[in-house]
C-alpha cells in the first residue's frame, strides 16, 4: 500500500517538485552567493492543485402551499486542478514584473437544508436535507505580479511576488429544489431533486506567492553538451489568490469567495 | 340442527348462572338478561365465568363475530365485537366486546339475553315492512337500508321479545328508526336517530388554497383544481373530504339527504382564484380535515369507519333570508342546528349538515347564531357521531344516547385543544364550551360547568323525561363533566367530591381512555355504569392498574355520582 502511494506521488502533479528537490541535491555543492539574476525573462507553465478549504452558502425563499418556505445551500468546495502559466521580466536589478494566467476547475456538492410549508397548517414547516451534486466551479485568473528575484546560484532562482488579480468566476448555483411528499400526515418530506444554473462574474483581487526555480539540467553529465539546457528548469510556485464576488439567484445575492492557496509546479524557461 | 341446539344451550347457560353461589357467584341474570362487565378489576372467577358464557354462546352460534380489530393504542391487544343472534336473527342491542392480549382474555363488556323464546319466521315480508314504514314516514326507504329482521327486547318488560323489522328513513327533519312488528305490521317502537348539535392530496389535481373562516381567520384548504376552478374536495388525506354548497336550496338539500338526488362536482363549494372567502365552506372543509387528522394522529384511527370512508358535509342548506317563511321545524334543524345523518347522502355513507344560523340582526335568547360550521368543536362533534355509528353504535335514546352525545362532545373538545396546540392560525382558543365560536356569547353546553346552561352535573339530577330521546343532550353533560374532571380536576358541585385530574398537559391520556372505551369496549346498550366500567378498564389497559389516569377516571365518575 505504501509503495503504491509513493509511485502515485512520483507520477502526480508533485513530480516536478520532486525533480526540483533532486536538482537541489545535485547542484548543492557548487552553490554560491550570486544574488542578482543573470537572465531577464522567465516563462513558466505549471499544473497543480488547490486544496479544499472554502465553503459558501446561499438561501432562497420560495412559495409553497400558500406560504413561504426556504432552502439553504451550503456549497462545499473540493480540491481542484490548476493550470498556471506566465511570463516575468526583470526590470532593474532584482525587481521584475510578471503576468500570469491561471485556471481552476472543480466539481463539488452542496448540502441542502429545506424548510417546506405543511400542506394543511400555517407555521408548521417540515425540515429535510439532501445533497446537490455535480456542481462546477471554474476560475480564470489574470495575475499581475511585482517580483523580487534572488538568484542564489546559477541554477537556483527564488522570487517573491504580489499584485492585483482579475478573476472571472463561473459557479453552478442551486436555484430550486424539489421535494416529494411522503403522504399523510405530511409530517415528513423528502428532498428529491434540484435545479442548477451557472452564474458568471468577474471581479478583482490580490495575489501573492513564492516561486522557487531550479535550472540544473545543464549540470547533469549526460546533458552538459546541450547548450539549450541552461535555459530550461523546473519550478515550484506557491500562490495565494483572494477575491470576492457577489452572485445572484433571482435577485438574492450570494457572496462567493474566490481563489485560495494553490500549489503548482512545472517547467521554466529563462532568457 | 342449530335451531334445536340454541334454546338448549341458552337454557344450559341460564342454568349455569343459577348454580349455587359457591360455583358461580359473579354473573347475575335477572329476567334472563346478563350484563357483562368484567375487566382487569374483576376477579379471575368473574372473568372466567363471563368467558365461559361467551364461549358457549359463540360455540352454539348465538354470538357471532362481527368485527375484529387490533388495538392501535395498546400493543398486542385485539378486540372482538360479537353480535347475539336468536335462530339466525340478530337481537337488537345484544352485543359483547371481548379484549384479548396475545390470546389471553382481558375484558368482556356487553349484554346478552338468555331467555328468548320466540319464533323467527316473519309473516310480513321485507317489502311489506317497507310499505308500512313508507306510510308512517311518507318517505321512500333508502335503497341502501332495506328493512332488516331483528329480535327486539322490550325496553319496559323483561323477557318480552318481539320479531320486528328495523327500517330507517329521513323525513326532512328526522332520521327515524322504525321497528315494525313482523307479524302484524304494527309500529312497535321508533326513535329519531338524527344526531343533532343541540335539542330540537398526492394527486396531480390537488392544490392548497388559502381560505378565510367566518371570523376571517386564515386557514389552508386542501382542494382540487378542475378546468381552472377550485373545488372543495380534499384528496390529500386518506379519506376524501367533500364540502358541498347547497346554495340555500332547502328542497334540494332534503332530496339529497333522502337519497333521492345525487350530488355532483358542480355542487361542491367552489372558488375561482383559490382565495376562499365563503367562511361557512372554509370552516366546514378545514374542520373536517382537522378532525380526520386528530382521529388519525391521536388514536391511530383511519377516519370515521376506520377504513377511510368519505367525509361529506353540506353547508348553506337554507338561505338566511328565507327564515321568515320557514317552518319551525326547518328553523330548528337547518338554521339553528348542525346534525350528522348516518346513511344519508351519496351511497348512504352519512352526511354532516351545518345550519345557516340567523341573520346578524336577529338574536335568540340574547345569543347570536352564526354559520354552525364556524365552530370547530361542532364540526368534530357531528363527525364523532359517525365514529360512534361505526363502532359502539350507542342507541340514541336514554343513557346510551347521552353517552353517544357525550362522546361527540369529548371529541369536539379534543379536536379544539389539539388544534390550538398545533394549528396556530385559525383554530381559535380551546375550551370546554361547545359551540361558543358561533353561538355568542357562551355557546350551548359546558363540560366544565354544566349547570351554566341548566344541564345536570350529577347523576342524581339526570333528566328522566321522554323529551329529546330521553334527555340525550342534557344528560350527556354527566359523563362529559366526568371527562372534564378527569383532566382538569376539581370538585363536583353536587357531591363535593374532589378529583385529582391528570392535568391539561396530560389530556391526551384521558382522551385516549375515553376514545378506546367508547369505540372498542362499549356496546349499543351501554349505560353510564357500563361507561364507567369501560373507561376504568381502558385506563388500566393503557396506563396500568392504580395509575394516575385510572384514579382520575374512577374519581371523576364517583364525583358525578356514577358508581
Amino acid at each position: 500500500m505504501r509503495t503504491r502511494q509513493a509511485i502515485s506521488l512520483c507520477r502526480g502533479p508533485v513530480a516536478p517538485a520532486l525533480w526540483l528537490i533532486a536538482g537541489l541535491l545535485v547542484a548543492a555543492p557548487e552553490a554560491t552567493a550570486q544574488l542578482t539574476p543573470t537572465d531577464r525573462i522567465v516563462a513558466r507553465l505549471d499544473s497543480g492543485w488547490r486544496p479544499a478549504s472554502r465553503t459558501f452558502a446561499g438561501t432562497r425563499v420560495f412559495t409553497a402551499h400558500q406560504e413561504q418556505g426556504q432552502f439553504a445551500a451550503d456549497y462545499e468546495l473540493k480540491d481542484g486542478g490548476v493550470v498556471d502559466g506566465g511570463v516575468s521580466y526583470l526590470l532593474w536589478r532584482n525587481l521584475g514584473i510578471g503576468l500570469d494566467v491561471s485556471h481552476f476547475r472543480t466539481i463539488h456538492e452542496a448540502r441542502i437544508s429545506s424548510e417546506v410549508p405543511h400542506p394543511f397548517f400555517f407555521d408548521l414547516p417540515r425540515t429535510t436535507t439532501g445533497r446537490a451534486g455535480g456542481l462546477e466551479r471554474q476560475e480564470l485568473g489574470l495575475h499581475i505580479r511585482a517580483l523580487w528575484v534572488t538568484q542564489f546560484a546559477d541554477w537556483l532562482v527564488v522570487s517573491v511576488s504580489a499584485g492585483p488579480s482579475i478573476i472571472s468566476a463561473k459557479q453552478d448555483l442551486v436555484t430550486a429544489v424539489q421535494h416529494t411528499e411522503v403522504g399523510f400526515p405530511f409530517s415528513d418530506i423528502v428532498f428529491s431533486d434540484h435545479t442548477v444554473r451557472a452564474q458568471s462574474k468577474t471581479t478583482t483581487g490580490l495575489n501573492g506567492g513564492v516561486d522557487i526555480d531550479s535550472f540544473f539540467l545543464h549540470r547533469l553529465p549526460f546533458l552538459r553538451n546541450f547548450a539549450v539546457m541552461r535555459h530550461i528548469g523546473v519550478g515550484l510556485l506557491a500562490r495565494y489568490v483572494r477575491g470576492v464576488v457577489m452572485l445572484q439567484i433571482d435577485g438574492q445575492p450570494i457572496e462567493v469567495d474566490l481563489g485560495g492557496l494553490q500549489i503548482t509546479s512545472g517547467v521554466r524557461f529563462r532568457f | 340442527m342449530h335451531a334445536l341446539n340454541r334454546p338448549v344451550c341458552g337454557a344450559i347457560a341460564l342454568a349455569l348462572l343459577t348454580l349455587p353461589a359457591s360455583a358461580t357467584a359473579q354473573l347475575q341474570a335477572p329476567d334472563g338478561v346478563v350484563t357483562l362487565s368484567a375487566g382487569t378489576g374483576a376477579t379471575i372467577a368473574a372473568l372466567r365465568e363471563s368467558d365461559t358464557l361467551v364461549n358457549q354462546l359463540t360455540r352454539d352460534g348465538s354470538l357471532r363475530l362481527t368485527a375484529q380489530t387490533d388495538d392501535p393504542l395498546v400493543p398486542d391487544r385485539s378486540h372482538e365485537r360479537l353480535q347475539q343472534f336468536h335462530e339466525g336473527v340478530p337481537v337488537y342491542g345484544a352485543e359483547v366486546t371481548r379484549q384479548t392480549a396475545r390470546g389471553l382474555l382481558v375484558s368482556l363488556f356487553g349484554t346478552v339475553h338468555l331467555a328468548i323464546d320466540l319464533e323467527t319466521t316473519p309473516r310480513l315480508s321485507a317489502d311489506d315492512a317497507a310499505a308500512v314504514v313508507q306510510d308512517l314516514s311518507g318517505r321512500t326507504l333508502f335503497r341502501s337500508a332495506p328493512p332488516r329482521l331483528v329480535v327486539l327486547p322490550d325496553r319496559a318488560n323483561a323477557r318480552t321479545y318481539r320479531l320486528v323489522y328495523e327500517a330507517r328513513t329521513f323525513t326532512n327533519s328526522q332520521l327515524m328508526v322504525y321497528f315494525v312488528d313482523a307479524a302484524t305490521g304494527a309500529l312497535v317502537w321508533s326513535y329519531n336517530d338524527l344526531k343533532t348539535q343541540q335539542p330540537v392530496l398526492p394527486c396531480s389535481q390537488c392544490v392548497i388554497g388559502e381560505g378565510f373562516g367566518i371570523k376571517s381567520d386564515r386557514k389552508k384548504m386542501s382542494v382540487t383544481t378542475v378546468g381552472g376552478a377550485f373545488l372543495a374536495h380534499d384528496q390529500l388525506r386518506p379519506a376524501e373530504v367533500f364540502t358541498f354548497d347547497m346554495d340555500g336550496d332547502l328542497p334540494r338539500t332534503q332530496l339529497v339527504l333522502n337519497g333521492l338526488s345525487q350530488l355532483f362536482d358542480a355542487d361542491l363549494s367552489t372558488d375561482s382564484d383559490n382565495q376562499w372567502r365563503d367562511g361557512a365552506s372554509v370552516d366546514a372543509h378545514v374542520g373536517m380535515g382537522w378532525t380526520y387528522d386528530y382521529l388519525s394522529i391521536r388514536f391511530g384511527r383511519q377516519g370515521l369507519n376506520n377504513q377511510n370512508v368519505r367525509m361529506i358535509s353540506l353547508v348553506h342548506p337554507v338561505n338566511r333570508g328565507d327564515i321568515f317563511t320557514a317552518t319551525a321545524e326547518e328553523i330548528g334543524l337547518f338554521y339553528l342546528n348542525a346534525f350528522y345523518c348516518g346513511l344519508c347522502g351519496p351511497d348512504g355513507v352519512g352526511v354532516a349538515v351545518f345550519g345557516e344560523g340567523l341573520p346578524p340582526n336577529i338574536l335568540l335568547g340574547g345569543q347570536r347564531f352564526d354559520f354552525f360550521s364556524g365552530a370547530l368543536d361542532i364540526v368534530a362533534h357531528e363527525l364523532a357521531h359517525a365514529v360512534t355509528d361505526f363502532t359502539s353504535a350507542l342507541l340514541y335514546v336514554d343513557e346510551s344516547g347521552a353517552l353517544n352525545e357525550a362522546f361527540s362532545d369529548v371529541i369536539g373538545v379534543g379536536v379544539e385543544f389539539y388544534a390550538e396546540s398545533l394549528f396556530r392560525d385559525g383554530a381559535g382558543v380551546a375550551d370546554y364550551a361547545l359551540g361558543e365560536d358561533v353561538i355568542e356569547p357562551g355557546g350551548i353546553r359546558s363540560l366544565a360547568n354544566p349547570i351554566q346552561f341548566g344541564d345536570p352535573d350529577h347523576y342524581s339530577l339526570r333528566f328522566l323525561g321522554k323529551d329529546d330521546n330521553g334527555g340525550v343532550h342534557t344528560n350527556s353533560l354527566i359523563p362529559g363533566h366526568a371527562f372534564y374532571l378527569a383532566i382538569e380536576g376539581g370538585a363536583n358541585r353536587v357531591s363535593g367530591l374532589s378529583v385529582a385530574g391528570v392535568g391539561a398537559g396530560n389530556r391526551e391520556q384521558i382522551e385516549q381512555i375515553f376514545f378506546r372505551a367508547f369505540t372498542v369496549l362499549m356496546t349499543r346498550n351501554s349505560n353510564f355504569a357500563a361507561a364507567r366500567a369501560a373507561t376504568i378498564q381502558s385506563a388500566r389497559d393503557l396506563y396500568g392498574v392504580n395509575s394516575a389516569p385510572e384514579r382520575a377516571v374512577t374519581d371523576a365518575w364517583a364525583a358525578v355520582g356514577v358508581n
